[in-house]
């Protein structure tokens, strides 16, 4: 199979904005996945001023980045989450369903996921949260059942 | 929600979002090859063992109750585009494992002749890594879609043409959206539920995009890492 270079298209950087529909990658994602799967584990990307070299999210995250930076997007299957809202409820003033004990786990994990992100990479864009859910929805599939729906 | 401009903000909005609404979760695929098919029938057969098929009923329940009913939990397994290789590779191990695929189709692909599809994906960015098709046809065909509605699994709207609706001329931007269910309407013999453009909007950004969705009679919206329940069944 043939292999695109590193490199991002126009569609890699659309879906990078939508991860829902596609759990694309920006170009300054797919860089620095470059980056990390040439240093040796557990050093630093260079961009990550302030790191915490012994911190086990940080060394989850740059471990995960690591294994997914080989991934070709538009040939595999990407796990995401997708929040629910009901907004025909919301319309009309009726009770809309809270949210499972689950869904707090998983926001709670992306504020610690995206706060070790951003001591690694500082200057990250936005559309690097695309990765950073994969990263999750990736631990959190393979988990498999544990977090009941 | 509109879109932050920083990481920090981005995430910021997606933890209040994930924390204060049911989730779920859902695998995106795009153009499945055949040299994948082994690798894709592993990844499907590990979901299988932890999570169970959801359906457009069972995502409205889920949506307006928060209840799950099956022992496991839901995955949405998304199909975009309307590649052939989704309807030779990847329904067939969709079905294998118990799944009920949800087929974003965008029309216009689907009605592009076959010796033109390969310059329309070009065009209209749907990429096609793997050149496997000598005929020239890469796109389903609406008998496919009709064998695959009938089968159960979810047929829905990827838009006519796979691109930007914001911005869009209004007589354009109709087409995508009103122009895309009419086609559905008259191929499958009934419209579909569910709307999901190329990097959004959701519901509630784009009052334009709204007033379309809402006319074309779209229940559900994907977004970027939501599903809005816009009407009642």
């Amino acid at each position: 199979m043939k292999k695109r270079p590193l490199m991002m298209n126009r569609r890699k950087t659309l879906l990078a904005m939508a991860g829902a529909l596609g759990a694309g990658v920006a170009a300054p994602a797919l860089a620095r996945l470059r980056r990390l799967d040439e240093e040796p584990s557990g050093t630093s990307s260079g961009s990550g001023r302030g790191t915490s070299a012994g911190d086990p999210v940080e060394q989850s995250l740059r471990e995960d980045l690591a294994r997914l930076g080989s991934r070709e997007y538009s040939e595999e299957g990407i796990p995401v989450f997708l929040a629910c809202e009901d907004l025909v409820a919301v319309k009309t003033h009726r009770h809309t369903p809270p949210p499972s004990a689950w869904s707090q786990t998983v926001a709670s994990e992306l504020r610690k996921n995206g706060e070790a992100w951003l001591r690694i990479y500082p200057k990250a864009p936005d559309t690097d949260v695309s990765k950073l859910i994969e990263v999750l929805a990736e631990r959190d599939f393979s988990r498999g059942s544990r977090g009941k729906t | 929600m509109s879109q932050p401009s920083t990481f920090g903000a981005r995430v910021a909005e997606l933890e209040k979002e994930f924390g204060s609404h049911p989730l779920i979760r859902a695998v995106n695929f795009h153009s499945t090859s055949h040299a994948q098919t082994s690798h894709y029938d592993r990844q499907l057969g590990d979901y299988s063992r932890a999570f169970s098929s959801v359906n457009e009923d069972e995502l409205q329940e889920y949506l307006t109750t928060g209840a799950w009913h099956k022992s496991k939990p839901g995955l949405i397994v998304s199909v975009f585009e309307g590649y052939r290789n989704s309807y030779e590779v990847l329904t067939p191990l969709i079905e294998k494992h118990g799944f009920v695929g949800w087929y974003w189709v965008i029309t216009g692909f689907i009605n592009t002749a076959i010796p033109d599809q390969l310059t329309y994906a070009e065009h209209h960015d749907i990429d096609m890594l793997t050149h496997e098709y000598p005929d020239g046809r890469y796109a389903l065909t609406w008998e496919e879609l009709r064998q695959l509605d009938k089968k159960k699994h979810v047929i829905a709207c990827h838009t006519r043409s796979h691109t930007l609706l914001s911005g869009l001329d209004p007589a354009i931007r109709r087409e995508e959206v009103l122009g895309s269910q009419e086609q559905f309407q008259k191929q499958l013999g009934h419209p579909v539920r569910s709307f999901v453009s190329l990097t959004g909007p959701a519901y509630g950004e784009d009052p334009t995009t709204d007033r379309l969705v809402e006319a074309a009679g779209f229940e559900f919206v994907f977004s970027n890492f939501r599903i809005q329940r816009i009407r009642a069944a």
